[in-house]
């Protein structure tokens, strides 16, 4: 018997003091949410004027982007995201599936859950913090260039230094976020059949054979997962940690879209100009992310939504 | 490889990379301890304090500047995070609720915005236009909702057993006391997870102080580390409690340990709710999200 739902106008009376509490939730969502998103579309077409605001200022067309994408300084911007992405994807991607292993085929119950307990804690700690400790750790004054200089060798400038700023942002992310990355490949680990594991044993197989023939194949769907999804944020290469990390000397390698977006848009106040920059972004984003996840879904079936 | 060599070698990785991430902060705990004597004498290069000594704290404790952006982060951390908790909850419940009419569009409009934001510009302006520059509402309104979190608690209301509803219906429970009375003390431990999750962030965040918040009496305690690590300005040092200046090096601290007492000021409520963080996020709840 097919279940019939009662009259439309009988459930939502039923609903009323719901709809009366989520009342200030949907006009927050309409001003501070979607109300900005249509103004980035407005204000990416227009020339902003300072005292006419959004609405008295004149519409432009496509000037704004005609004017990034002619500009050599967009273009550094943009190789500098899209390097700096897939720099944190090439070396960043492996070292959590790695410890994720290791840390599952631990025998010793003790050393893994101590070692779970401190690798988390990094990733809770907020970007000022992490850049407290690097530079107690790499500014000229810093733990390393002592013990350079301990060795009779010269102080390094690494904070300052454009050669270093990548090796360092990327580095102390993954360091940051390594015990974290685990997480979802250790959820994935104890879902692999166990018998495959006594299959193995019996046929002689060694540990190498074993991570090689059933524990990369079982955490596949989710390396792959994980891929695409950081492929679909590559035009989003964390800019509140280059934010902190970078400075004028190292913007010639440092410089991303965020951080581009965010001294043209708010120290130079070229508002228009910022907003059509990020509209790119935005655009290309989504565009990006839509494709990686159809394509997760495809080949592991797993998708994001 | 044998077994025996695997798992010597697994440990030895395992207990390295622990210890690697315990470096920096041990480091920068010890440097926070001593004073500008020792501090010279070592040459930065302290592993273990010889004459601990919390001077650094008191002296940053002290100063205004510190105390106020201290104030500044604990009162954003408690108001925002209850509101944020309250209002995620209020928007899951009603998105869980199968017969709720405007249901799917509700959900596609919290998704929407999970996709696509609407930029660092065109925020700016809403808030500056809504006369919430240099308030505390700047730093709490914005984030009011997160769209994630309303998916994750959605998730768990929709898990909860169907029995529990019917029953309170077959009592003559109304649909407001099935909401207070049922169905949201029985996702407490899941609203625990976001609200600990929400405080963290809270606490951690200083980009919207930045954008948000000239006034320097308004910043918070992460806005505060920030300009005293890359803004170097005297102003910030003098007002953290160098203006008291000792001639003898053994009462006075140098500024590379004060910067660090102050980092460490920035992990301590960290620390402190790592242990009930830990247990929510081993369960694996934020996993079941990611998944769908």
């Amino acid at each position: 018997m097919k279940h019939t739902q009662p009259k439309l106008i009988i459930r939502i009376r039923r609903f009323w003091f719901l709809y009366l509490l989520i009342a200030p939730i949907l006009i927050y969502y309409g001003v501070m949410r979607y109300y900005p998103m249509f103004l980035q579309f407005v204000l990416a077409f227009k020339k902003y004027n300072l005292l006419g605001g959004v609405w008295g200022s004149e519409w432009v067309g496509w000037d704004n982007f005609t004017y990034i994408f002619a500009k050599d300084e967009f273009y550094q911007v943009l190789s500098n995201t899209v390097i700096i992405s897939l720099l944190r994807l090439l070396f960043g991607f492996f070292p959590p599936i790695i410890l994720a292993i290791l840390l599952y085929d631990l025998q010793s119950r003790f050393i893994r859950r101590v070692s779970q307990t401190i690798l988390y804690i990094p990733h809770f700690f907020s970007w000022v913090v992490m850049y407290g400790l690097i530079f107690a750790l790499f500014s000229n004054t810093g733990l390393i260039n002592q013990i350079i200089q301990q060795f009779g060798g010269d102080v390094q400038n690494f904070l300052m230094a454009p050669e270093w700023f990548r090796p360092l942002i990327v580095s102390s992310a993954i360091w940051k976020e390594i015990g974290w990355g685990t997480i979802i490949y250790m959820a994935g680990l104890t879902m692999i059949d166990s018998t495959l594991y006594d299959a193995a044993k019996i046929d002689g197989a060694g540990p190498l054979k074993r991570i090689w023939h059933i524990t990369l194949p079982g955490i596949r769907h989710v390396m792959v997962f994980l891929l695409t999804l950081s492929l679909g944020g590559v035009l989003s290469a964390g800019g509140e940690q280059i934010l902190l990390f970078y400075n004028p000397a190292t913007y010639s390698v440092g410089d991303i879209i965020d951080t581009y977006v965010y001294r043209q848009g708010l120290n130079e106040l070229q508002y228009s100009m910022a907003t059509a920059v990020s509209l790119f972004q935005s655009a290309i984003g989504l565009v990006l992310i839509l494709v990686a996840n159809a394509v997760s879904k495809r080949t592991v079936g797993t998708g994001i939504w | 490889m044998s077994e025996r060599v695997y798992q010597w070698t697994a440990a030895s990785i395992v207990l390295l990379i622990t210890i690697l991430s315990l470096v920096p902060l041990w480091y920068v705990i010890n440097g926070s301890l001593v004073n500008e004597q020792e501090w010279m004498e070592k040459g930065g290069f302290i592993l273990w304090p010889e004459k601990p000594t919390l001077m650094a704290y008191e002296r940053l404790l002290a100063g205004t500047a510190f105390t106020q952006a201290l104030f500044v982060s604990m009162i954003r951390t408690v108001l925002g995070t209850a509101l944020t908790l309250s209002m995620t909850t209020i928007l899951a419940y009603a998105v869980s609720r199968k017969s709720l009419p405007g249901r799917k569009a509700l959900l596609f409009a919290v998704l929407v915005t999970i996709l696509f934001g609407g930029g660092l510009i065109p925020s700016y302006l809403v808030v500056r236009d809504l006369q919430m520059l240099n308030t505390i509402w700047a730093l709490i309104i914005p984030s009011m909702v997160d769209s994630w979190s309303v998916l994750v608690l959605k998730q768990f209301f929709e898990n909860l057993p169907e029995e529990m509803e019917e029953s309170a219906k077959i009592d003559g429970a109304g649909e407001g006391r099935l909401m207070w009375a049922i169905m949201i003390p029985m996702a407490a431990p899941a609203m625990a997870a976001i609200g600990l999750f929400t405080a963290v962030g809270h606490w951690n965040s200083w980009f919207d102080s930045l954008i948000y918040i000239d006034n320097a009496q308004l910043h918070p305690l992460q806005l505060l580390i920030r300009n005293m690590f890359t803004n170097a300005s005297l102003s910030v040092q003098q007002n953290l409690g160098q203006a008291s200046y000792a001639m003898n090096a053994h009462n006075r601290v140098s500024i590379e340990t004060l910067k660090m007492a102050l980092v460490v000021f920035g992990t301590i409520p960290i620390l402190c709710v790592y242990p009930f963080l830990q247990k929510h996020f081993t369960k694996g709840m934020y996993l079941g999200a990611v998944k769908g």
